[in-house]
């Protein structure tokens, strides 16, 4: 039976069914009571779902947030970082609300160029505000004004208490809140970061031996230790984000194929026994089309990033306002025959004001689009004879010169 | 189990077979593993022993999405599981089977033994080719095929009516289509049934997950059903898949 344990989630033992046949009142239960901070139970397969501020954005994308026990694969593209974008999004908003952070790269400033968290900033000064007033009224308490009415004296202080436990405890509610917003131009302030538990590891200090089995080591390690799902009660369940930037890149050392495949397949074995959620960077451009589709295979979820910088030309002009094309290779499947569904598996995104904005990739009518494309290469011709113009005016033509020339 | 495919499976299966082996074949986004969930639960409630060895996925995977079926597979005395993919489990034997592979064939062959009408199915069969050589990996499946070829027929009620019939030993084995095209081709001889999920060539929709082409492989002159196989569209629920023609849209 011990084989049929939920692998990722403490589930509290099921009532007895006596217990359920008399009737006793029901205790009013918060609903998401015992679960790690930041999560909410997906609908769909019972797993935890935690949030990504980006890809959540969009509520038809990935049903809800990245799932605990599952790997995200987002390959990269080859001239930008937009995908590093979805990365640092990943850990920032693990931060946010106190999930631990495990970030393996080489680039050194990842920690440090992390977004700011403009949500806590806000909410912060929210908190000193109230305090300040907090401490206002008390100092008007203090001195009670009721002077006509002075016998409804002992009713206002009663009311007060009442009013005080009611506001305290709401603003204990949105002292977390859900949904952060990061600012991509700003780094986190490093006093910030300094509460939060957050590791980073440059994959050049693993063992060079063989790298994927010591990567692993070191993830087992600390999955073991602290987030292991594995017939424990946790008391205090917390998440843990794992991202690997660029896997395959030069850092790592030569690709071993089945050193990495082997790789892979164990993390997702020990992911699903866990209270961890991984995210992969992988550059499919420098590890061929045969690799890439078998890594593929061991993914959950899987992304792709691209923007239109790199193909210069062959973009549509219907796009110019984006930045680049977010496409859905594999939805997650799990404890479930139906996988979700979006509308579509095609997006875009664009930078606007430090924030990557998504969007749903539509193509206007055929028609409005192919008089677009003429209007703008009418206009663009109508410049050219205007500088033709000019040209004129102010130098001989050049049919002219032809003519001295011979 | 899913009452549409079961249809097409009868009709396009040779009687005359001793021992069937079923190819699933599906793409990243059209998954096929419902029909291996299809021969998992149907044979079970057959009372057929079925011999499950999951590489992808979770034992608590299968049990989630037969209890959405309507069985339990904890409960089940002819269910087995050999995990490969966790290491936690007691019963498991993870680490075995990724020493060598001719260990998965001995346990394989131990728990089938004394058996009639036995049922292995593979999840899916492209890890073995990750983490195994390509003769060891071949060699395994051509063994596989060779053990239920061997199986004797067992008499049992199959399907909805109480008519006894002969069953024979199956072998179920996904595969995802990123393998080499030699690799799948090579096992695509062998099988005597191939399914192969793909999606829609009109690209993705909401309301068809896309679409299963059956084909059979059989002897000319064979006993054979109604149909010699076709393509379909499928859409999936949670406890059932909706098949529909190919051509009727």
């Amino acid at each position: 039976m011990s084989r049929f344990v939920r692998p990722s989630k403490n589930v509290p033992p099921p009532q007895q069914l006596s217990s359920v046949s008399s009737f006793r009142p029901v205790a009013v239960r918060k609903p998401n009571a015992g679960l790690p901070p930041g999560c909410r139970p997906s609908v769909q397969n019972g797993q935890l779902l935690n949030r990504h501020p980006f890809l959540d954005s969009h509520s038809q994308l990935l049903g809800g947030g990245l799932s605990v026990g599952t790997i995200t694969i987002v390959e990269e593209d080859r001239n930008s970082s937009y995908y590093l974008a979805l990365l640092k999004y990943f850990i920032a908003e693990g931060l946010a609300v106190d999930h631990e952070g495990l970030v393996y790269t080489s680039q050194r400033q990842f920690v440090s160029r992390l977004p700011k968290n403009l949500t806590a900033e806000y909410e912060k000064e929210k908190e000193e505000e109230e305090k300040r007033k907090a401490g206002g009224e008390i100092n008007k308490t203090e001195t009670p004004s009721l002077t006509i009415a002075w016998q409804y004296e002992k009713y206002l202080n009663k009311d007060a208490g009442v009013v005080a436990h009611k506001s305290g405890s709401l603003k204990g509610a949105s002292v977390k809140s859900f949904c952060h917003s990061f600012d991509l131009g700003k780094s986190m302030r490093d006093e910030y970061m300094s509460s939060k538990k957050m590791k980073t590891v440059d994959p050049c200090e693993l063992s060079r031996e063989d790298v994927y089995q010591s990567l692993l080591d070191s993830i087992s390690s600390i999955i073991e230790k602290e987030y292991s799902t594995d017939g424990k009660v946790m008391k205090q369940p917390n998440i843990l984000r794992i991202g690997i930037h660029s896997l395959c890149c030069p850092s790592y050392g030569p690709i071993n194929e089945r050193s990495l495949l082997l790789f892979l397949h164990r993390l997702k074995g020990l992911l699903r026994h866990s209270l961890a959620v991984c995210m992969i960077t992988l550059p499919s451009h420098i590890i061929g089309p045969h690799l890439t589709k078998s890594v593929h295979l061991y993914s959950d979820t899987l992304l792709s990033v691209s923007s239109f910088e790199s193909a210069v030309g062959q973009v549509s002009s219907a796009f110019d306002e984006y930045d680049g094309q977010l496409v859905i290779k594999k939805l997650l499947r799990i404890n479930s025959l139906v996988a979700h569904t979006p509308e579509t598996l095609h997006y875009v995104f664009k930078m606007k004001r430090r924030k990557l904005l998504i969007e749903i990739l539509t193509l206007g009518p055929e028609e409005s689009r192919s008089t677009k494309e003429k209007e703008k290469e009418e206009a663009g011709a109508e410049r050219m004879a205007a500088a033709n113009i000019s040209s004129v005016a102010c130098a001989p033509a050049p049919s002219k010169r032809k003519d001295l020339e011979f | 189990m899913f009452a549409d495919l079961h249809k097409i499976l009868v009709d396009s299966t040779d009687k005359n077979l001793r021992g069937l082996f079923v190819l699933v074949t599906d793409t990243i986004l059209a998954d096929g593993s419902f029909v291996l969930h299809h021969y998992i639960h149907s044979n079970l409630r057959a009372e057929k022993k079925t011999i499950l060895i999951s590489l992808d996925q979770t034992p608590f995977h299968y049990n989630s999405v037969g209890k959405k079926l309507g069985f339990n597979l904890a409960d089940s005395n002819y269910f087995s599981i050999i995990n490969g993919l966790t290491n936690n489990d007691p019963v498991c034997t993870y680490i075995r089977i990724l020493i060598h592979l001719r260990s998965l064939y001995v346990q394989l062959k131990e728990k089938i033994d004394q058996e009639k009408g036995v049922n292995i199915v593979l999840d899916n069969v492209n890890i073995l080719y990750h983490m195994y050589t390509r003769e060891e990996t071949d060699m395994f499946i051509q063994y596989c095929t060779s053990l239920i070829r061997s199986q004797p027929s067992v008499r049992m009620t199959i399907g909805e009516s109480n008519e006894m019939k002969e069953s024979e030993s199956t072998l179920v084995m996904l595969m995802h289509e990123e393998e080499e095209e030699e690799t799948m081709r090579s096992i695509a001889y062998s099988a005597d049934l191939i399914l192969s999920a793909e999606q829609l060539e009109t690209g993705y929709s909401k309301e068809v997950d896309g679409q299963l082409t059956v084909i059979s492989t059989r002897e000319p002159g064979s006993q054979r059903g109604k149909s010699v196989g076709g393509r379909y569209h499928y859409k999936m629920n949670e406890n059932n898949v909706q098949l529909s023609s190919y051509n009727s849209g």
